[in-house]
């Protein structure tokens, strides 16, 4: 691996709870069933990701923890949408910024996480930050592997967000 | 120390929508084993190559499908680099789509408020018109649409979210 990728920081989630919509599920619009679920119940989606290419569609999204048992109680009310989910948790997030578009950084997180096997369950770019979900458990484990491939600025820790917005 | 902010808004608030031509739209499915791999041949490309927006899913635990936009300028740096890869038989699958078309919004209370993915893609459902992919992430609303269908996109949304006035 080539020299160091600057990074301005990086922040850590709260635990979320990773959902899956199966692919096969797709004839019955599942994806959009569960997003209409979880506006319907006011519950927020801090990742999504989503694709439709050559008849194959995958949705992938993230809830609060804290939204588990809102959660529950949607899918128990529908069963066919519980059969066709998969839940995982507890997940967490790492975003590094600024990411400048660059490949190198996108290309370091998949060599880090593949080359330790650490699981990832989702990745994608927003404004300034390159976003993957991993287990919980394994937040610090990434941010440890990761720092040998990038330089931060001097002090720096990575940070959780100490204030939590709650739409009503 | 737990803060807790509450807010009403009537009209999900966007900052207004961007929007991307000339763009390629790549879709590498490999085993979970093959990323190391891939990562480094990105980590040490020599090209400068950069990307638009990138996603990656796990659609089963023995696959993983990454997806990189970028200027089609950078499509053919980006192929010879994945043929170089792909030789191993690590790619299980290599598919292009090209030209595509991305638009973005942000907005302010983005990451925190519910209903925002549901509006987009159910009125883009409601009127027909396809997402190839999206993303959501940070404060960030990303969708890659096939060509020529960016401004139609931008106008539909652009009746059920709130964009500055000009």
């Amino acid at each position: 691996m080539g020299k160091k990728i600057r990074v301005n920081g990086i922040k850590l989630s709260h635990e979320l709870i990773h959902i899956n919509i199966l692919p096969k599920s797709d004839k019955r619009n599942f994806n959009e069933r569960f997003l209409r679920s979880m506006a319907e119940n006011r519950i927020n989606l801090p990742f999504l990701s989503y694709s439709a290419i050559n008849r194959r569609v995958q949705g992938s999204f993230c809830i609060a923890a804290e939204d588990s048992g809102r959660l529950n109680q949607i899918l128990a009310l529908d069963p066919p949408l519980k059969e066709s989910v998969e839940c995982i948790s507890p997940v967490g997030s790492v975003s590094l910024f600024p990411h400048n578009f660059s490949l190198k950084l996108f290309g370091c997180l998949m060599h880090v996480f593949g080359k330790a096997c650490l699981p990832l369950y989702g990745m994608a770019a927003s404004l300034s930050a390159l976003t993957v979900t991993t287990d919980f458990h394994l937040l610090d484990r990434a941010i440890e592997l990761l720092k040998p491939h990038i330089s931060l600025p001097p002090n720096h820790a990575p940070f959780e967000p100490q204030i939590r917005i709650k739409s009503i | 120390m737990e803060t807790i902010a509450v807010y009403w808004e009537n009209k999900i608030k966007t900052y207004g929508f961007q929007i991307e031509r000339e763009l390629s739209l790549f879709q590498i499915s490999l085993a979970p084993s093959a990323l190391a791999g891939l990562g480094a041949a990105f980590f040490n490309e020599t090209s400068g190559i950069h990307f638009s927006w990138v996603l990656v899913q796990q659609p089963s635990s023995h696959v993983l499908a990454v997806y990189i936009l970028l200027a089609q300028k950078w499509e053919q740096p980006l192929q010879a680099l994945l043929e170089c890869y792909r030789e191993n038989g690590n790619v299980l699958e290599l598919r292009t789509e090209s030209p595509v078309e991305m638009i973005f919004f942000h907005g302010p209370h983005f990451g925190d408020r519910y209903g925002i993915a549901d509006t987009t893609l159910s009125t883009l459902r409601g009127k027909g018109l396809p997402i190839l992919a999206a993303g959501c992430t940070g404060a960030s609303v990303y969708i890659i649409v096939p060509e020529h269908l960016s401004a139609e996109v931008r106008d539909t949304l652009s009746g059920v979210f709130d964009t500055p006035k000009k």
